[in-house]
């Protein structure tokens, strides 16, 4: 066994992957054709069986025989948005608490007997979400129900694991931000895009909060949002759906629904995302980058609407791949001034970034780099979007979508994130709809809107830079 | 009950293959054996998706470079792609992309491997791109001169990844005096040295006078891939075929270094700790797999349970023990903060000197090995990666049995035979210990010199 990376903050890059997940099995369907069953239709999707328990939790199984393995998620619809002031950081924070014992499984039960079985387990925060997953063995299945049950509901948050964890973020926190100039660069970005509201704070939490964060604080986060009404469960693997079920509805059933969960969301309704950027500016941070680095950012619209996919679409077209239009001309052309570069579209729950991301080459300055993009973002739409570059668009997504659906962990995290985002676990067959339908004149359209029309902010990282962060 | 979509037409093996009742031939079933044009060939037929995996493995790797070839192999695969007499990088890269086609190259000091993969419906045009790249690349000295320097500035700027500076430092430095210890990418210094004709000779050398094995997993239509090798990229296979080894294998005394490398403003230190195998240390896979579990895999290992859960003072922690066929390395991962560095090497010592001096127990042997044993089955989960533990064990000369014997040889072994490997590996006397930060832990560092030895700090920059 591989040494296992723990508990990870998902990274901006890994969502644009993950994303694409969603609209890969449209073309599953399509190829398995051939093979599979005549009764199945085209347009039926995953084999998914969905019941909501009484209590609100959702359930998704999805069947498959292959081998008597199981992929196991569960997403809670809370992340760094949920957090107040002076409490950034609880949702992450909370995540590492789940690992340490509950009433039933007690401290060091949860991993212990989860490894003894041969599998592996870890969890991930967002700014928008919670999700913990594991891959077991079958056997393991009614076990890891129960665990899962048990510690949704009877959580200990044990006073001597809570410092010793507290130090371990405060490793971990180094390790993402600190001591990494695209981590660092991507903190900022998001404190600065996204200003006032809650997806401008640190998911790993700031220092100060950190510190400060109490047990009791954190208990009342946990009864507030780990609710089975505010939770999706995914299983993916050799089971038999209606057997799962009814484990499932003899353990989490058992736990409460939450009638305060519709008061606390609406505390954060759509208004509160409402960027304040201040467009137009720019930012230097000290990072321990020797070379430069960069972002150059936008405001973009959230998950799930048109613009969304055709800015996808847009980034695929001017960011993915050696013979992407940004690669070709800053850095692999005859006098390359960038070392790497990259463009993503980060669709958030309630709002979203669109952002350029680089490296300079070795002897470029920051301020020549930064007008001579700004300088082409004028004709940039015009030279890179064709017919031929939409359609290699599609074809990545295509290919890249293929090798995500290959396990059960990518196909139990495709279905719990598409019934959360859009209601429904087959989501993925609407998207692929929408990413077919997207013209060139339209990716040409929000091109232009964004690049042309509207203002973004611009942050280098360097170590040359003072180490108290400058605006310029 | 509905019909799946993600039916599987042909799995390519059957579920009671892992059960109590084990029949070995229905997973050795699944695999086929070919021969094109006198290579052999190793598939899996994988109908669940119209894609494929297609990996080419040859018998060489950096360590038949000679002086001024450092990183040649390396770059003769990577650069493919730089520009043939007709088509420009662009173009290339361009018609690749289009297809979603994916293709990369790995290189160690004993094999190459290069592969393939993408949809199905595009094979042929896709395959015979790569023929004609593989045989027509003629590496343009100004593509070459642009991608060494973003290489170059790759380089320069790995001082800001903590992580990767310190495996790249620590791996010379453990293995230093052995012919595995030069990074088989090469340095900054060597760069220069890397021409078009010598890479496209190096290529050549790769295709036409090394002993191949072809690995491919997909639908059945993949098969018609043996034309295109054949006819387009002109692979064959002869008994004369080169086969790297190195006919004296090296032995590498162990002994304890304390080595520290200062970085610029770091706020938090790297530690490995570990050192080379000599190839008379690496002949049991099973028991170096539970070893490393017991002492570093997961989050109950011992040394996770040591240095984390007890004490707060990192957040990850693993270990490692790894083999080719003529040596290995083994290695303990971590990092903390500046204050704690001295402390993270003393507890880790503890708990390796612990099990040396007590052994373990029978209960805490047991979760590792239902725990190698439970994980089993997810090494075949994804084919790519099983046929990539076909070609390991093709490398080492060792029958695809011990892939399928595993859940018994593993439960063979007792918390003895954990304990004692535990120690001949990881025993912190034969151990460099590796330690890369900020210039001013060095006196907590010349503290530990009376129990480590004298501490030798060194420039990272000679191993970029």
């Amino acid at each position: 066994m591989s040494p296992q990376i723990p508990r990870a903050v998902k990274s901006p890059r890994l969502i644009k992957v993950l994303s694409l997940i969603m609209m890969a099995f449209l073309f599953d369907a399509c190829g398995s054709m051939k093979t599979a069953s005549k009764a199945a239709p085209l347009k039926a999707g995953f084999n998914v069986k969905k019941v909501v328990l009484k209590n609100g939790l959702t359930v998704l199984i999805a069947p498959n025989p292959k081998l008597p393995i199981v992929s196991y998620y569960t997403l809670f619809d809370v992340g760094g948005r949920d957090e107040g002031p002076g409490t950034t950081g609880a949702t992450h924070f909370l995540e590492h608490m789940m690992f340490k014992g509950a009433k039933k499984y007690g401290p060091g039960e949860f991993d212990g007997l989860l490894e003894k079985s041969g599998g592996v387990t870890n969890a991930y925060t967002t700014n928008d979400m919670t999700v913990y997953y594991q891959n077991i063995p079958v056997e393991f299945l009614d076990t890891m129900i129960d665990m899962e049950a048990d510690r949704m509901q009877n959580l200990l948050l044990e006073p001597v694991s809570f410092e010793s964890e507290r130090q371990v973020i405060f490793e971990e926190r180094k390790m993402r931000y600190e001591n990494s100039p695209d981590g660092l660069i991507f903190l900022a970005l998001m404190k600065k895009m996204f200003v006032g509201t809650p997806y401008g704070n640190s998911v790993i939490g700031d220092e100060a909060d950190l510190k400060a964060l109490s047990r009791d604080q954190m208990m009342v986060f946990f009864k507030n949002f780990y609710v089975p009404n505010n939770a999706i469960v995914a299983i993916a693997g050799d089971v038999d759906p209606d057997k799962v079920i009814a484990k499932i509805e003899e353990t989490y059933g058992k736990i409460p629904a939450s009638k305060d969960l519709k008061d606390l969301k609406k505390k954060s309704g759509e208004e509160a995302f409402k960027s304040h950027a201040l467009l137009g500016t720019e930012y230097k941070v000290y990072a321990t980058n020797p070379i430069p680095k960069f972002v150059m950012a936008y405001q973009a619209d959230k998950v799930g609407t048109r613009k969304s996919y055709v800015m996808d679409i847009l980034a695929m077209i001017l960011g993915n791949g050696g013979s992407s239009y940004l690669t070709q001309k800053y850095v692999k052309s005859d006098n390359p001034i960038l070392s790497e570069i990259s463009l993503s579209n980060f669709n958030l729950v309630h709002s979203g970034v669109f952002y350029f991301a680089g490296e300079l080459m070795e002897g470029q300055k920051i301020e020549d780099v930064k007008k001579i993009l700004e300088g082409d973002l004028k004709d940039m739409c015009e030279k890179a979007i064709s017919a031929r570059s939409l359609q290699k668009a599609k074809n990545q997504i295509l290919a890249q979508g293929y090798s995500q659906l290959k396990t059960n962990a990518g196909v139990a995290s495709t279905i719990v994130r598409n019934e959360k985002w859009h209601g429904d676990y087959n989501y993925g067959l609407k998207e692929m709809e929408t990413y077919n339908s997207i013209t060139e004149s339209e990716v040409s359209k929000s091109c232009k809107e964004t690049l042309e029309n509207s203002k973004s902010i611009f942050i280098s990282t360097s170590d040359k830079y003072p180490k108290t962060a400058e605006t310029k | 009950m509905k019909m799946p979509i993600l039916v599987l037409a042909a799995m390519a093996f059957s579920i009671n293959a892992f059960t109590a009742e084990t029949k070995q031939p229905q997973i050795e079933d699944s695999i086929k054996r070919l021969n094109w044009n006198g290579i052999e060939v190793v598939y899996i037929e994988d109908n669940r998706f119209p894609t494929y995996d297609m990996t080419v493995y040859f018998a060489d790797g950096a360590l038949s470079e000679k002086k001024g070839e450092n990183g040649l192999t390396i770059h003769s695969f990577n650069l493919m792609d730089s520009g043939t007499d007709k088509l420009s990088q662009q173009e290339i890269l361009d018609q690749m992309e289009f297809l979603g086609t994916d293709f990369n190259a790995d290189v160690t000091h004993e094999f190459t491997t290069m592969t393939v993969s993408g949809l199905t419906k595009d094979l042929k045009t896709s395959m015979t791109q790569i023929c004609s790249l593989m045989r027509s690349a003629t590496f343009p000295e100004s593509t070459i001169k642009k991608e060494l320097d973003l290489e170059r500035t790759s380089l320069q700027s790995m001082v800001a990844s903590p992580q990767a500076l310190s495996e790249r430092v620590f791996r010379e430095i453990s293995m230093a005096n052995t012919p595995y210890a030069y990074p088989v990418a090469g340095k900054l210094k060597d760069l220069k040295d890397l021409k078009p004709a010598a890479l496209r000779a190096r290529l050549d050398y790769f295709l036409d006078k090394v002993k191949k094995r072809i690995y491919i997993t997909g639908p059945k239509s993949v098969l018609s891939m043996e034309k295109i090798l054949a006819d387009e990229c002109h692979l064959k296979g002869n008994q004369t075929d080169f086969v790297r080894s190195v006919e004296k294998p090296v032995i590498r005394p162990a002994k304890m270094e304390f080595v520290f490398v200062p970085v610029p403003d770091a706020n938090q230190v790297q530690l490995r700790i570990g050192r080379f195998l000599n190839y008379n240390e690496i002949g049991d896979k099973n028991l170096d797999a539970l070893a490393s579990d017991f002492l570093g895999g997961g989050f109950t290992s011992r040394l996770m349970h040591e240095v984390r859960v007890k004490r707060g003072l990192t957040y990850s922690i693993g270990a490692f023990i790894s083999s080719q066929k003529q040596y290995g390395r083994s290695g303990i991962s971590t990092f903390t903060k500046n204050q704690t560095i001295d402390k993270l090497i003393e507890v880790i010592d503890e708990a390796v000197t612990k099990i040396q001096k007590e052994g373990i127990t029978d209960p805490d042997l047991d979760r590792s090995t239902s725990g190698v044993v439970g994980a089993y089955p997810f090494k075949f989960e994804s084919n790519p990666a099983f046929l990539g533990q076909l070609l390991l064990l093709d490398h080492i000369g060792k029958p695809y049995s011990d892939l399928f014997d595993f859940k018994d040889a593993v439960k063979k072994y007792n918390a003895k035979d954990v304990a004692k490997k535990i120690n001949d590996i990881f025993g912190m006397k034969k151990q460099t210990i590796f330690v890369l930060g900020d210039k001013s832990i060095e006196p907590k560092l010349k503290a530990l010199t009376k129990k480590y030895g004298p501490l030798k700090v060194v420039d990272y920059k000679p191993y970029l």
